[in-house]
C-alpha cells in the first residue's frame, strides 16, 4: 500500500488531466496502466491521476501513418489487424515477447514510452519504425520524433498520441533474457532498405544497455552504402567501436559486447536473405 | 474512499486508502482465492479478470477498477457444478498444491473465450504469465485442451 496517496482522479480528457496535475505538479504522478508505478516507491507523492480508465483506446489507419491513442494497451496493438498487415506480422511477432498476456493488457503503449525504462522493449521496437509521438501539457501540443523524446518530454507532459509512419523497410528484432517472461538483458533491432545488394537505408536499435533503447546513428552512417556482405563482415568491429553497452548486476559488459555483436549481424543476414 | 466495487457480477461496498492494490481489497471483501503473492506482478497468481481480460491485481490500484467488472475463481462453478475447465484439470491431475489455480484458471478461462480451440503453441503463449512450481505445465496445458473440446461439444 501506498500510505501516502491521498488523492485518485480519473479524468476523462488531456485537458482535464493537466490541470489536475498543475494544482500540485510536484506531488502528482500520471498512471497509465501502471506496470512501472505500482512496483515504484510512490512516497513522495499524494496525488495519482489515472490517465488510462476513462481514456478511449484506438488505432486509426491513415493514408501514411497509423495513428494510436496513447491509453492503447499492448496486447490491442499486438492484435490490431491492419498494423499486422501493413508492418508483415511485426507487432504480432515481437510485441508477444514483452511480458506475458496479463501484463499487455494492463501496459499502454503510451505509458511504456513514457516511463522510458531501460529494458523497455517498446520503445527499441518503436525506434525502429519512424515513430512520432504528441506530447502536451499546459502550454503546448506538438509532435515531436521518439527519438527526440528525451529532449522534448518534460515533467508536466503527457503522450497523448503515437503515429507509427508507414514505409516499405524490413525489420528484425532479438533479445536476450534469462527466461522467455523476464525483462531483456539486451534487445537489438534492425532496418533494412537494399538497392542492389547495397545498404539503402538503415537503423540500429540496441537497448537495455541500462539505459533506454536508442538508435546508434555512428553505426547506421559507417553501414548504409556497404554492401550487404561486407557490412555483415564489418558489423562486428562497429559494434565494438560504437557500442555504449554496460554491466549489470545480470550480465557483464563483456557478455552484452558479445550479444551485441552477434544479434547485429545475425539480423543483417536474415533481413538481407543471407545464409551462412 | 469508499466506493463500489462490482465483483462476479454483485455489487459490494468497499473503503480502503488510494494507493491501496486490488489484490487486498478483493481479499479483504473475502474473495480469499485471489493470492497476495509475490507482489512484482511475475507469478500471475493474483490474476482476475476486468471486463473480461486477465490482469495483476497486485499491480492494479483498486481505485482503477471501480466501474469495471472484475471476475474471481469464485464465478466459475455455478449451482456447485464445477466450470468444464476445473473439471478437466481434476481429470488431467493438473493441479496439486492448488495455490496458481486460481490464477491459472481465470487466464485459462479467457483464452478459452477468446480462442475456443487453442493449439499447444498459443496455449504456451497465453498461459507463460501464471507460474506453477509443482506440475511442470504438462498436464494443466492437456486440461485446457480437454476443457475447449468439452465447451465446444
Amino acid at each position: 500500500m501506498h500510505y501516502s496517496i491521498n488523492n485518485f482522479y480519473k479524468p476523462h480528457t488531456t485537458d482535464e488531466a493537466i490541470s489536475i496535475f498543475e494544482k500540485n505538479p510536484d506531488k502528482s504522478v500520471f498512471l497509465s496502466g501502471g506496470t512501472n508505478l505500482a512496483k515504484n516507491n510512490l512516497s513522495r507523492y499524494d496525488t495519482i491521476i489515472d490517465i488510462k480508465s476513462n481514456f478511449k483506446s484506438s488505432i486509426v489507419n491513415s493514408e501514411n501513418f497509423f495513428e494510436i491513442s496513447a491509453c492503447t494497451s499492448l496486447q490491442e496493438v499486438l492484435e490490431n489487424v491492419d498494423l499486422n498487415d501493413y508492418f508483415d506480422g511485426f507487432f504480432k511477432k515481437y510485441f508477444q515477447m514483452i511480458g506475458s498476456w496479463q501484463i499487455r493488457n494492463m501496459a499502454t503503449l503510451g505509458g511504456s514510452i513514457a516511463s522510458r525504462v531501460g529494458w523497455s522493449d517498446v520503445i527499441s521496437l518503436l525506434l525502429l519504425l519512424r515513430t512520432e509521438v504528441k506530447i502536451v501539457n499546459k502550454n503546448e501540443k506538438k509532435w515531436i520524433k521518439l527519438e527526440d523524446l528525451n529532449k522534448g518530454m518534460k515533467k508536466g507532459h503527457i503522450i497523448e498520441k503515437i503515429r507509427i509512419m508507414k514505409n516499405g523497410s524490413k525489420y528484425g528484432y532479438k533479445r536476450f533474457s534469462r527466461t522467455e517472461f523476464d525483462i531483456g538483458l539486451l534487445n537489438c533491432g534492425v532496418t533494412l532498405k537494399l538497392d542492389d545488394n547495397k545498404i539503402k537505408d538503415i537503423k540500429v536499435v540496441f537497448g537495455s544497455v541500462p539505459v533506454a533503447g536508442k538508435r546508434y546513428t555512428e553505426i547506421e552512417n559507417a553501414l548504409r552504402g556497404e554492401e550487404i556482405y561486407e557490412a555483415i563482415e564489418i558489423s562486428p568491429e562497429l559494434v565494438n567501436e560504437m557500442f555504449d553497452g554496460k554491466a549489470s548486476p545480470f550480465i557483464s559488459r563483456e557478455y552484452r559486447f558479445e550479444l551485441a555483436k552477434v544479434f547485429l549481424s545475425e539480423l543483417l543476414m536474415e533481413l538481407a536473405g543471407v545464409k551462412l | 474512499m469508499k466506493t463500489i466495487l462490482n465483483i462476479n457480477g454483485k455489487d459490494y461496498t468497499a473503503e480502503f486508502s488510494e494507493g491501496e492494490k486490488l489484490d487486498k481489497i478483493l481479499r479483504r471483501l473475502g474473495f480469499l482465492s485471489v493470492k497476495h503473492s509475490c507482489n512484482s506482478m511475475d507469478c500471475g497468481t493474483c490474476t482476475v479478470l476486468i471486463d473480461g481480460k486477465p490482469v495483476l491485481s497486485c499491480g492494479t490500484f483498486a481505485a482503477s477498477a471501480t466501474g469495471k467488472k472484475i471476475e474471481t475463481v469464485e464465478s466459475l462453478s455455478k449451482n456447485e457444478k464445477l466450470h468444464p475447465l476445473q473439471e478437466a484439470l481434476l481429470e488431467e491431475n493438473g493441479a496439486q498444491c492448488g495455490f496458481c489455480i486460481p490464477g491459472f484458471e481465470l487466464t485459462a478461462k479467457a483464452l478459452l473465450e477468446k480462442i475456443p480451440h487453442p493449439n499447444e503453441e498459443e496455449i504456451r503463449s497465453y498461459m507463460k504469465g501464471n507460474l506453477c512450481r509443482c506440475t511442470g505445465y504438462e498436464r494443466q496445458h492437456q486440461a485446457i485442451m480437454k476443457a475447449s473440446k468439452k465447451t465446444g461439444e
